[in-house]
């Protein structure tokens, strides 16, 4: 797989589409917070936390279960918007645009990938991937032939037509991730992506994201599997909602070949 | 007897968690049965009410009127006729106009003394019985008419104040009140009572006629008594006119055999609507159930088990929506089967006709609405159950390869509508009801505007006041049921498809086009409702109306967007309240 040329440095219009404009990190926030309230109690999910994520980079977000990783990575794709502080993607600060601007920044610029596939259960594998395509208003062809190249990118290619109730779960996490680049974005965030996959798929799916790691993709994964995010270039610790250590790691691939079985 | 139990307690604290189901789910199947119940307790009611009125004024089993001058003799020639039980004393009257409020109307004026008769006492309903100078009016007419006690009505070119008001079953309700019209055809119109005297004096040089109020021994006999016994002997040769209670009773419902058919035929389109509200309100209830269904098999209980658990709710709530539906319907009946108020309201206990046909409504509609998503969760294995979606998953190759080339909002709209395409086809019968409706409503409008140009009669417009009354009430029912429908349905497609919506939202899908998507698989669907409404609602008036004249194409024209207009705002409310949060919160939401 080789790195695309016009992805690292894109940035972002003011209506949330991809420009051309410099932006270096990709996705940034600053003093970040987010509280729940739940009754008479208040849950401060996410507790001030700053990050700077170059473009390129691979970030893994671990801590223990509650402790705000899925909270911090909806606010950082604009799924949800902080109490208090900002957040920056591709140079274009995203925390304070209306629920309109921030789909139209998620079309192009935001790939997710869940723990729970959410995959649409009555759509194929292909259709599947060409939807964020469609959403974005790209011809139906195109999006077609982009989705073929990207479900044979991710070992696919026969499971075109299959419902996801036909795949395995290792397969339907793939065809998510085939979805989530089907437009393109500027970084994939990824939510406990093998928190549901056995040993196999897991592996299937880490061997995805050293793929794209190594085409120069931002990619943060959330996660709880210490195995998993030793694969990453980065890794931040959060206890409760709070950045608790920002640890870099060599970024030989390494690791991952030893997690794979792979001799480097 | 330990099973019966639980499901109650099941159902029980299911009710209580969810009120607001059981309360929708009553109001709906209850419009249904109500309607129904109307629709088929307004000739009883009429039945009740004349008999009552019979009752308490000693009504006559045959009245006979003539123009014998010697009534008297006419009178005892009856009263040793065999089958005769008593006859009062004839009564004078003749047939003039009245005047009151401005208002002209046609009377019999009846002379009667001031102690009770034998036979025929109307009853006092308001103020006092006949006095020298004063009138008495028959309370449906008065009611007509406008007056009341102490007003003033001019006989005759006399004045006289009203001095009570009264009912009697010796002949049948305004406008069939004016029985001294003589022979030759009879004017409509109404009855007032005077003393003897002043009547004699209010006919001047008008000739008189008599009423012989005769009471039978045989009440039900009166058909063979007057063929057989009245004979030209007795007769004489004067004019004699004979009229059984029967007869009277049937001018009495003649008024409401119009109405029947739209109360009839409403209650079918309100069930219609009902099933609608129902298979919603299931639909929305389908994940829930499906949990619990698997909680329950995974603890031994039997698919019986859960199929009495899930369905004991929604029958128990028929049987309730079917007695509160036919309490009203009862309790409602009397006072449209007596639309001028010349008969005792009397709220009479349903039939078992009724009773059946209204339980039979309610628990068709019910199993009808829910019986889907019961069996799916009843047949499918336990571990399916805990793990699967309450619906079966249906790829549609050719329609998701069709939508890809239309716009976002519509896209996602026929997607939906493709996943529940079971919810369209009832979206789409909920509008038709409701337009079949308002089509008959507007038909009828129209075509009573073309009748009354070419003149009506008194009974016409008296049955086309009742007739329009109901047609009012029963297409107010059905819009009302049509808008709690269209909200709920709406809800429950937002509810259902929530998971997909939010995953849309996360993949670039603006909160706008998502309402707009929930707008689009409630329209398409009405389109065809309306489609299908319009002839449907013009012909079934043409079949029970002897005068159709088609509403105006400029109306349809405006009528068809509005009700899709008022479709698309209903469908935007709980679409919106779904979309207004981040689409974070909705895909993390369990």
């Amino acid at each position: 797989m080789t790195a695309r040329g016009g992805r690292r440095g894109r940035g972002l219009s003011r209506r949330g589409e991809v420009g051309d404009a410099a932006a270096d990190p990709v996705l940034r926030a600053v003093g970040l917070s987010r509280v729940y309230v739940q009754g008479d109690s208040t849950v401060l999910a996410v507790d001030g936390v700053d990050l700077d994520i170059p473009s390129g980079q691979t970030l893994a977000v671990t801590g223990p279960s509650g402790c705000g990783k899925s909270t911090l990575l909806h606010l950082l794709g604009g799924l949800d918007r902080p109490d208090e502080g900002e957040v920056w993607l591709g140079g274009q600060r995203i925390d304070l645009l209306g629920e309109r601007a921030l789909a139209r920044l998620r079309r192009r610029a935001v790939g997710f990938v869940h723990q729970d596939f959410h995959l649409m259960d009555e759509l194929t594998a292909a259709e599947n991937v060409e939807l964020p395509a469609l959403l974005a208003g790209d011809p139906p062809r195109i999006a077609r032939r982009r989705a073929a190249a990207l479900l044979d990118r991710v070992g696919l290619a026969d499971r075109d037509r299959h419902l996801p109730s036909k795949l395995s779960g290792g397969q339907r996490q793939r065809v998510a991730i085939a979805r989530a680049l089907v437009n393109e974005p500027l970084v994939v965030l990824a939510d406990e992506p093998t928190g549901n996959l056995d040993t196999t798929a897991t592996h299937d799916v880490l061997r995805l994201f050293a793929d794209l790691r190594a085409t120069g993709q931002t990619l943060v994964l959330v996660t709880h599997d210490e195995r998993v995010a030793a694969t990453a270039d980065r890794v931040v610790s959060l206890r409760d909602g709070a950045s608790s250590e920002d640890t870099p790691l060599a970024a030989d691939g390494s690791r991952l070949g030893a997690l794979l079985g792979w001799e480097e | 007897m330990g099973r019966l139990l639980l499901i109650w307690r099941l159902v029980a604290r299911d009710l209580r968690r969810s009120p607001g189901e059981a309360v929708v789910f009553l109001v709906a199947v209850t419009a249904a049965t109500a309607s129904l119940t109307l629709g088929m307790a307004t000739d009883d009611a009429v039945a009740a009410g004349y008999l009552k009125t019979r009752e308490a004024t000693a009504g006559p089993d045959i009245v006979a009127v003539t123009t014998d001058p010697d009534p008297a003799a006419l009178a005892r020639r009856i009263a040793r006729a065999p089958g005769t039980d008593t006859v009062a004393d004839p009564v004078p009257g003749f047939s003039t106009t009245v005047r009151a409020h401005g208002r002209t109307e046609n009377t019999a004026v009846e002379g009667r003394e001031r102690t009770a008769s034998a036979v025929d006492r109307p009853l006092v309903t308001s103020g006092t019985w006949v006095r020298d100078g004063g009138a008495v009016v028959e309370r449906g007419f008065a009611q007509a008419l406008g007056v009341r006690v102490g007003d003033r009505v001019t006989i005759g070119g006399r004045d006289y104040p009203v001095v009570g008001t009264a009912v009697s079953a010796a002949t049948a309700v305004y406008p069939w009140g004016n029985w001294a019209s003589g022979p030759g055809p009879s004017d409509l119109g109404g009855r007032i009572w005077l003393t003897t005297d002043d009547a004699r004096d209010a006919a001047g040089d008008a000739s008189l006629l008599y009423l012989l109020n005769i009471k039978l021994s045989d009440p039900g006999a009166t058909r063979s008594w007057t063929s057989t016994v009245l004979t030209d002997g007795i007769r004489g040769q004067a004019w004699v006119n004979t009229h059984p209670w029967q007869s009277l009773l049937d001018g009495d419902t003649r008024l409401l055999r119009s109405a029947r058919p739209a109360l009839v035929i409403g209650g079918g389109l309100l069930a219609a609507a009902a099933l609608v509200t129902l298979a919603s309100l299931a639909a929305v209830r389908a994940p829930r159930d499906h949990r619990r269904a698997a909680l329950f098999k995974a603890v031994g209980a039997t698919p019986r088990t859960v199929a009495a658990l899930l369905l004991a709710q929604y029958l128990l709530l028929a049987v309730v929506a079917a007695a509160a539906g036919v309490t009203v319907g009862c309790l409602t009946a009397p006072a449209l089967a007596d639309p001028s108020a010349g008969l005792l309201n009397t709220a009479g206990p349903p039939t078992t006709d009724i009773v059946v046909a209204v339980t039979l409504l309610a628990v068709l509609v019910a199993l009808t609405g829910t019986l889907g998503p019961v069996v799916r969760t009843v047949r499918s294995s336990t571990v399916d159950t805990l793990a699967d979606p309450a619906h079966l998953i249906v790829h549609r190759p050719r329609l998701t390869a069709m939508t890809v080339h239309l716009p976002t909002a519509l896209l996602i709209g026929v997607r939906l509508i493709a996943r529940r395409p079971g919810r369209a086809v009832l979206s789409a019968v909920g509008t038709a009801a409701t337009t079949v409706m308002v089509t008959a409503a507007l038909t009828f409008r129209v075509s009573l505007e073309a009748e009354t140009a070419q003149g009506t009669s008194t009974f016409e417009n008296i049955r086309n006041a009742v007739t329009g009354q109901v047609m009012l009430g029963v297409t107010v029912a059905l819009v009302a049921l049509s808008v709690l429908n269209t909200v709920l349905v709406s809800w429950s497609t937002a509810v259902q498809a929530r998971r997909a919506l939010a995953v849309t939202r996360t993949l670039g899908a603006t909160p706008g086009q998502v309402v707009a998507a929930l707008c689009t698989a409630q329209l398409l669907p009405a389109v065809g409702g309306i489609a299908v409404g319009i002839p449907t609602g013009v012909g079934l008036f043409a079949l029970f109306s002897a005068v159709v004249v088609t509403p105006p194409a400029d109306w349809l024209a405006v009528a068809a967007p509005a009700v899709l207009l008022a479709v698309a705002a209903l469908a935007a409310l709980p679409a919106w309240l779904h979309t207004r949060g981040p689409a974070g919160l909705a895909v993390s939401r369990p």
